[in-house]
């Protein structure tokens, strides 16, 4: 069901009377290759054979949809919002100023082409079995409470979420588990739209004394996504925005970790009176699992220093320590900036900055505006100050070389086997356009030959990922076993050294440590065996292609695709019963009477802790990983399939047809045969 | 101090009468025939690097200067210091013989012999492969066999594939080793790893962590002294050093193998020596006439020009034994690391240890045993378990270093004994 509402209030728009303060500058050399690509694509896109043809029109498809995704990650409070919107140059698309309002991911979907009028808005909620996994079983706490066999707890969690629950029902109606699973598209969107779906709080409507609509679903919304116009953005962009990640049910967790899977690139935003400490163990287990060049450090609100300039040399060493001290991603960039100054800067309010962060601006400014710089008018020195174009320019750098770079290689490997199918064409045809050369085999034989071709593929792609999924299995097996026997050997020498009247504690990040080698160990090896078969692949469909129609060893070779990137194990960060180590673990722990009840129901406990991360890492990592490679083959043979069909059914059929008709019964025969 | 070469000839003996024995297993007879040409063969040292890496001031050296580089074309050499251009010798094997000899290979494959040493008119022909007998002392028991290339990698790639089944130890020649050179000798065969030592000759400071994690079991450099003289002795002495620990590899490769058979049949000789424990040096080395094995592709054009060939596949015993040979270096490997950690703590109190340390010592060496282990094919086909054993180790080590504390070093240690003790059974078994 999706309901299509007309907005109710005024649309939010930039400031027209400022100068353009833009921080995507950097995608402008990406954008004029791939737009150089593009071109090529129409005029190989002009061919009168249709697989070519349509072909070319699938990857113009692809370029046109190309929407890298950047995570925004952080603390709560951190100023995530704010900088979001700051990067969107739109200052007040997302509320930003009562706390909590982030309470789901907010995809704001910006893009190049497009007027301004031009927004689209679409708000998901939790289906039934979510909302049932997090009110009625607890979440992940009452996943962990409920393993380790802490009644009291869960029951304490449950009572929070009945009470949840009966303000949700009070909020929404009889109507609230009708709208489970729904998703609510609009035409359009404005402020107090998105205000009803993303503001989350328990009593917040009623402490700001707010209209009843304001925050209506909440509670129940999981995700919204929000397209809309960016005229000076060079290519298309998803910015995610992520709730904080501390949160008491740590579904924000498994929310931040669904985000991240969806696009690497991540920027997390700390804020600069709270850089980054082990009270943020969970926030570094979230990126650890993330490539480090994938990885912004953005330290916002440095405009809530006295004296940025003086303190952010020792909170950049501040972060790189325990960057270090917890095994983090050690070379990701840190960058400095205030989402605050971006805000004003680019609404046109610097008057309205604040006493105490002018101060820290002119402190900043100060260190940091040089000759070039003082050129600009203020509003464009600010909006420099504010870290903005230099983060932009961070995350341009990263799609150029991630996400970019892959679409440049996969369209320029596919265009240049374009133009070989249109040079084996031209070649047939080069004695005489009437009568053009004969095949020296039958489209039935290249048929034949190309089922050959994949199935020796598909057999040595299997071969290999099998052993390579073997070895896998076994590694992470063993570490898992051999991290058990660490875990309960220690729990048995805590005991026998302090009893059972000290809390004990284990660091689980040993485990995750060993998961992560094996698992790059898998991809290395499953991308290596990848290359090698859609190599030989490639050049076994190159021989055909010479053979059939006779091409000299001069035409343009075959080339494989590049292999498909393998998923980050991010759900290697998902927090852990021996993560806890707080309160709620020292209660659970004082609650356990007797040696042996502690060593039992800690090794069942760590057991059933560990087992779902090894079974996820290999379920949704190593698999998918698989799937992907089998269907980069299965996708490369299908194409080079259907161009060599597509040309000798046109030479083949002796007088030259002008495009060959997919819906001919030859044809059909063959794609169906093979 | 054992008389090396006196217990390497007893076990020789004793091998050589086990496997002429009546009724000892035609499998066993070939593995014990194997390990008994391998203890008779001379050690076949072989010289790599690029072009002016100071190759043939190293060959010089070992050889006691026995090939004049005046013979060279152009006679670029003359006063018999280290040079960086110029002529270089082609590929060439160097061993010793009552009388000078010399075999040329030319370029279209005929063989050219003559009595005496190269001469700058057999230069001149352009050779590509010369095999040269000299009576020098130094030269007894050793093959020295240098690999001439120029700098393309892929030349090089084959020289040292073409070599990998020709060398025991490897010497490669470097002044600063460099990326290019890394990366070409991690694509080299994995074999030339077993011995291999990393050799500044041009005096540059060495690489020694470095060069143990490319793989060499060591790097040395020359004093910039002429290495003819006062760095010559320190490099003779370190590589008869490591040529004695390999001696007593297989040394002890050979008595386990005795040790295996002598219920089945009785050894014509008094008991069996006792393994060697440690590398022992030898003494009072006799000439001997070295001897060579037989081999068709002798006859190929080596290095410059040659393409691997396909390499048969060795029959059960042949794999039982290397796969002994590889754990035997795995073993040394082990206790070298051993013995470093042990030195690397000499005159520190206990209580001053630094465990973060330590633990991040022990856990770079279970990494880089597993992969050695790993890396190892035929020990992963005979025993793999004991490569399971090894992973295993890796991963705990790792656990005992996030773990952190005394405790976990005490641990570390416990685990390395114990892994050793493993690796020693399995050796004996």
């Amino acid at each position: 069901m999706t309901p299509r509402h007309a907005p109710s209030a005024k649309t939010p728009t930039p400031q027209t009377d400022q100068p353009v303060l833009t921080c995507f500058d950097g995608l402008t050399p990406l954008a004029d290759r791939l737009r150089h690509l593009d071109r090529a694509l129409v005029e190989v896109a002009h061919t009168d054979e249709t697989s070519i043809a349509y072909q070319a029109r699938d990857l113009r498809r692809q370029i046109r949809e190309f929407e890298p995704g950047v995570t925004m990650i952080g603390q709560v409070k951190a100023g995530k919002t704010t900088l979001v919107n700051a990067m969107v140059g739109l200052p007040d698309l997302l509320p930003a100023d009562v706390n909590p309002w982030t309470s789901v991911v907010t995809s704001l979907h910006v893009q190049p082409q497009g007027r301004p009028q031009d927004r689209r808005a679409s708000f998901r909620f939790f289906t039934n079995e979510e909302w049932d996994h997090l009110i009625r079983q607890g979440g992940r706490v009452g996943e962990i409470a409920s393993r380790a066999g802490a009644e009291e707890e869960l029951e304490k969690v449950r009572r929070q979420l009945d009470e949840m629950r009966e303000k949700s029902k009070a909020r929404l109606g009889r109507r609230f588990q009708m709208l489970l699973g729904q998703t609510h598209d609009y035409d359009s969107f404005d402020e107090e739209l998105i205000q009803r779906y993303v503001c989350l709080g328990d009593d917040f409507w009623e402490e700001a004394g707010g209209s009843r609509d304001q925050g209506r679903f909440a509670d129940i919304t999981k995700s919204a996504d929000l397209w809309f116009s960016g005229p000076d953005l060079p290519l298309g962009l998803c910015i995610r925005d992520t709730p904080g990640v501390n949160d008491t049910f740590m579904i924000r967790e498994q929310i931040t970790i669904n985000a991240l899977r969806g696009s690497r690139l991540c920027v997390v935003v700390l804020s600069a009176q709270q850089a980054l400490s082990s009270v943020d163990l969970g926030l570094i287990r979230l990126i650890s699992n993330v490539k480090a060049r994938d990885i912004i450090i953005f330290v916002n609100r440095i405009d809530d220093l006295a004296d940025p300039a003086r303190a952010v040399p020792e909170i950049r060493r501040s972060i790189e320590a325990t960057l270090n001290k917890f095994e983090g991603p050690r070379e990701a960039q840190i960058l400095f900036g205030s989402g605050h100054w971006a805000h004003h800067a680019a609404g046109g309010t610097l008057d309205h900055l604040g006493e105490e962060s002018a101060q820290a601006l002119v402190s900043w400014a100060e260190a940091h505006v040089d000759s070039s710089l003082a050129k600009l008018a203020p509003p464009e020195i600010i909006w420099h100050l504010s870290g903005l174009p230099a983060l932009g320019q961070a995350i341009a750098d990263r799609i150029e070389q991630g996400p970019g770079h892959r679409l440049e290689q996969t369209l320029t490997v596919a265009l240049d086997n374009l133009r070989a199918g249109l040079e084996a064409q031209a070649a047939t045809r080069r004695t005489d356009p009437a009568t053009p050369q004969a095949l020296r085999m039958s489209a039935a034989e290249i048929a034949q030959q190309f089922e050959q071709i994949e199935d020796r593929a598909c057999a040595a792609l299997e071969s290999k990922l099998a052993k390579i999924h073997e070895a896998f299995a076994a590694r992470t097996d063993n570490a898992r076993r051999a991290f058990l026997g660490r875990a309960t050997g220690s729990l048995v020498k805590h005991l026998e050294h302090y009893g059972e009247g000290e809390v004990w504690t284990y660091d689980p990040s040993g485990l995750r440590m060993l998961l992560r080698t094996g698992y790059k160990v898998f991809v290395q090896g499953a991308s290596k065996a990848g290359t090698e078969v859609l190599n030989a692949m490639a050049q076994d469909i190159d021989a055909l292609y010479r053979h059939a129609f006779g091409l000299s060893g001069e035409t343009a070779a075959i080339a494989a695709p590049p292999i498909p990137p393998a998923p980050s194990p991010v759900g290697l960060g998902q927090t852990i019963a021996l993560d806890l180590r707080g309160s709620w673990w020292a209660r659970f722990w004082r609650r356990q009477r007797g040696y042996e009840a502690f060593s039992d129901d800690f090794a069942h406990l760590i057991h059933e802790e560990t087992l779902p991360i090894v079974d996820a890492l290999h379920s949704e990592c190593a698999t998918p990983f698989s799937r992907h490679l089998r269907a980069a083959l299965s996708d490369f043979v299908q194409n080079q399939r259907d161009i060599v069909l597509g040309l000798a059914l046109d030479t083949g059929g002796g007088a030259r047809r002008a495009a060959p008709d997919p819906s001919d019964p030859l044809f059909a025969n063959l794609r169906s045969a093979v | 101090m054992t008389d090396l070469t006196g217990l390497k000839e007893e076990t020789a003996l004793q091998l050589d009468a086990l496997v002429e024995a009546e009724g000892i297993p035609a499998r066993a007879q070939a593995s014990g025939q194997a390990l008994l040409d391998k203890l008779r063969a001379p050690v076949r040292i072989g010289l790599f690097g690029l072009p002016g890496s100071g190759k043939r001031a190293v060959l010089s050296a070992l050889s006691d200067n026995v090939l004049s580089d005046n013979v060279l074309p152009d006679g670029a050499f003359s006063d018999g210091t280290l040079n960086d251009g110029g002529e270089e010798w082609p590929t060439l094997e160097l061993s010793y013989g009552p009388l000078a000899k010399t075999q040329a290979m030319l370029s279209d494959g005929a063989l050219l012999h003559s009595d005496g040493l190269p001469t700058a008119d057999l230069l001149r022909q352009e050779p590509v492969f010369l095999r040269i007998a000299a009576p020098v002392p130094a030269l007894t028991g050793r093959v020295l066999l240098l690999i001439c290339s120029d700098t393309q990698a892929d030349e090089m790639l084959a020289g040292l594939t073409w070599a990998a089944r020709r060398v025991d130890l490897v010497l490669w020649c470097t002044r600063a080793w460099t990326t290019t050179e890394q990366q070409i000798w991690h694509a080299a065969p994995d074999s030339l790893r077993n011995h291999a030592i990393l050799v500044f000759p041009k005096g540059s400071a060495p690489h020694s962590p470095s060069a143990y994690e490319d793989g060499f079991d060591t790097a040395y450099a020359f004093r910039q002294a002429d290495p003819r003289d006062a760095g010559y002795a320190g490099f003779a002495e370190h590589l008869s050093d490591i040529i004695d620990e390999a001696t007593t590899q297989d040394i002890h490769a050979a008595q386990m193998f005795l040790r295996r058979y002598a219920n089945v049949v009785p050894l014509p000789r008094s008991a069996v020596p006792p393994v060697q424990a440690a590398p022992v040096k030898a003494t009072a080395v006799q000439p001997t006439t070295p001897v060579y094995a037989a081999d068709p592709e002798d006859a190929n054009t080596p290095a410059r020009a040659s393409v691997p060939r396909p390499v048969t596949r060795p029959t059960a015993s042949q794999i039982a034994v290397e796969a002994g040979l590889e754990l035997a270096r795995l073993f040394q490997m082990l206790r070298a690391a051993a013995e470093d950690m042990r030195l690397s703590l000499i005159g520190i109190r206990t209580q001053d240890y630094d465990t973060a340390t330590l633990l991040s010592s022990f856990e770079q060496i279970f990494d880089t045993l597993a992969d050695r282990a790993c890396d190892l094919t035929l020990l992963e086909e005979t025993c793999p378990d004991l490569v399971a054993q090894f992973e295993e180790a890796r991963d705990l080590a790792l656990l005992m270093r996030v773990e952190g504390g005394a405790e976990q070093v005490r641990d570390a240690a416990r685990l390395l004994l114990q892994l050793r003790q493993d690796v020693e059974h399995r050796l004996v078994a």
